[in-house]
């Protein structure tokens, strides 16, 4: 009885087809190929934005979890609608839009259920915005990884601060590292539009983070 | 030529992509500007700042849980499918409804015959006699032998009649009045004789089996009640009675006499 090293070698049409999706092959023509029924050619499509898109919808809630059922929740919905996809804009633009409207949308449920984290409750001295709770820890840091830790949490919490209008673009733009064209497709806005939120993010921003400027 | 001050710089430093992108004249400017040279130092720091958030990953189930909601999307759509295809489809969607209307009627006559049935349960003789018979009007000879069923006294040659004229009885589903007989589990009829003429008593009639005192009793007399008593000689009189409520009658009497004596509860 012969004995098999690999599953590859039972030649399975499955292994052939991923011969066959390789990096090279363009969101389009995946998308082409989901539209026909090939299962293989989405899940392609699904782990090469899965982390990208599951990282921006964290950047915009500050939640894992809920970023990852947002994230999937973007995937199916492109599924949905891959017959009514329109090949004008890149693929990448269409489905960040999809997950920017989904995350907006989560956001305001939260506001309207007033889910407040119980370190939220902590006001700046204005009274205007939430600030999470930040203690000052006055010992020596250990080493430079965790002062880096610090640190991006502290732009986390700074960046979940800001008002979803300012958030998105911010982190389409300096996280992401989107166009302003690709930007104003994604938000459906115009580029002026676009640069001045940024802009008017980045002052709200540096408000926040003045200790670490 | 272009001109260079703190405004477009602060712009160009703002769109740039990289502090390399800036052009020489927004170089040169912030060499010899403080406030724009400290503007491009902040907002350096702070895209440094922003962009050094890593890329968060994925779970390693992220695939696998895409492809199970996938897949109940797909059997939710069948479903979907199935449903638009009933109503979509002109002759299934009309024998539904044929199957809906026929449903109805069936109920509609279950119902009628279930009323029946109660109805005939609920004619018993302790139940006030002819008021339980309240599914057709009274016509005028039926509304007389129900007045004559009843002892009434009243004076001599005097008669009873209506005084309100007749009305089309309110039509109530057969259902609704038997299950209004039996509600609380007891045997009552009740009647409204608003809705039907009221009955006429002659005195001769009523009291024909009464030696002298002519008197006539009503029953059911917890409902409101009016009197109308017509003597020979012209003369009317009206007696409302609150508690009774089926109608009014008119007593026709000659010689005056005292139409209520001897008047227990539930006799007049």
């Amino acid at each position: 009885m012969e004995t098999l090293s690999s599953i590859d070698e039972l030649g399975f049409p499955v292994a052939l087809r991923q011969e066959v999706i390789t990096n090279s092959t363009s969101d389009h023509s995946l998308l082409e190929a989901t539209r026909t029924g090939d299962d293989d050619a989405f899940a392609e499509l699904v782990s090469r934005y899965r982390n990208q898109i599951t990282s921006y919808i964290y950047r915009m809630t500050n939640d894992y979890d809920g970023a990852v059922d947002l994230a999937q929740e973007t995937f199916v919905r492109v599924y949905r609608a891959v017959d009514r996809y329109q090949s004008s804009y890149a693929f990448s633009t269409y489905i960040y839009r999809i997950a920017t409207n989904l995350a907006i949308s989560e956001l305001r449920k939260r506001k309207r259920r007033r889910l407040v984290s119980l370190t939220g409750f902590f006001q700046n001295h204005d009274g205007s915005e939430n600030c999470e709770l930040d203690p000052v820890d006055n010992r020596p840091l250990q080493d430079t990884e965790l002062v880096a830790t610090e640190r991006r949490i502290a732009v986390q919490r700074a960046i979940s601060t800001l008002p979803e209008k300012y958030r998105a673009p911010l982190i389409l733009r300096d996280v992401e590292g989107r166009s302003y064209e690709e930007i104003s497709r994604i938000l459906q806005t115009s580029e002026g539009t676009v640069k001045s939120r940024i802009s008017r993010a980045r002052d709200f921003l540096r408000e926040k983070m003045r200790a670490y400027l | 030529m272009r001109v260079v001050n703190c405004k477009t710089v602060g712009r160009e430093i703002e769109e740039a992509d990289h502090e390399k992108n800036l052009t020489a004249l927004a170089m040169g400017h912030l060499g010899g500007c403080e406030q724009c040279q400290r503007f491009y130092d902040e907002r350096r720091k702070l895209r440094q700042l922003v962009a050094s958030l890593e890329t968060v990953a994925a779970p390693p189930d992220f695939d696998l849980r895409v492809r199970s909601r996938l897949a109940n999307e797909r059997v939710g759509a069948r479903a979907g499918l199935f449903t638009n295809f009933t109503f979509g489809f002109p002759p299934l969607g009309l024998a539904t409804l044929v199957l809906v209307i026929g449903g109805v009627f069936t109920l509609r006559a279950w119902n009628a015959s279930t009323t029946n049935s109660i109805a005939t349960l609920t004619e018993t003789p302790q139940a006030t006699g002819p008021s339980t018979q309240r599914e057709q009007p009274l016509t005028e000879p039926e509304v007389r032998a129900n007045a004559e069923n009843r002892p009434l006294p009243i004076a001599k040659d005097g008669t009873v009649e209506a005084t309100r004229p007749a009305r089309q009885p309110k039509k109530r589903g057969p259902l609704r009045s038997g299950v209004a007989l039996l509600r609380n589990g007891r045997r009552l009829a009740t009647r409204e004789f608003s809705s039907t003429p009221a009955p006429v008593v002659k005195q001769e009639e009523a009291v024909a089996s009464l030696e002298s005192s002519p008197i006539f009793s009503i029953e059911a007399s917890s409902q409101p009640l009016r009197l109308s008593l017509d003597y020979s000689g012209g003369v009317s009189r009206t007696i409302s009675v609150p508690a009774l409520s089926f109608g009014s009658e008119r007593v026709l009497a000659g010689d005056g006499l005292s139409l209520v004596k001897n008047s227990p509860k539930g006799a007049w």
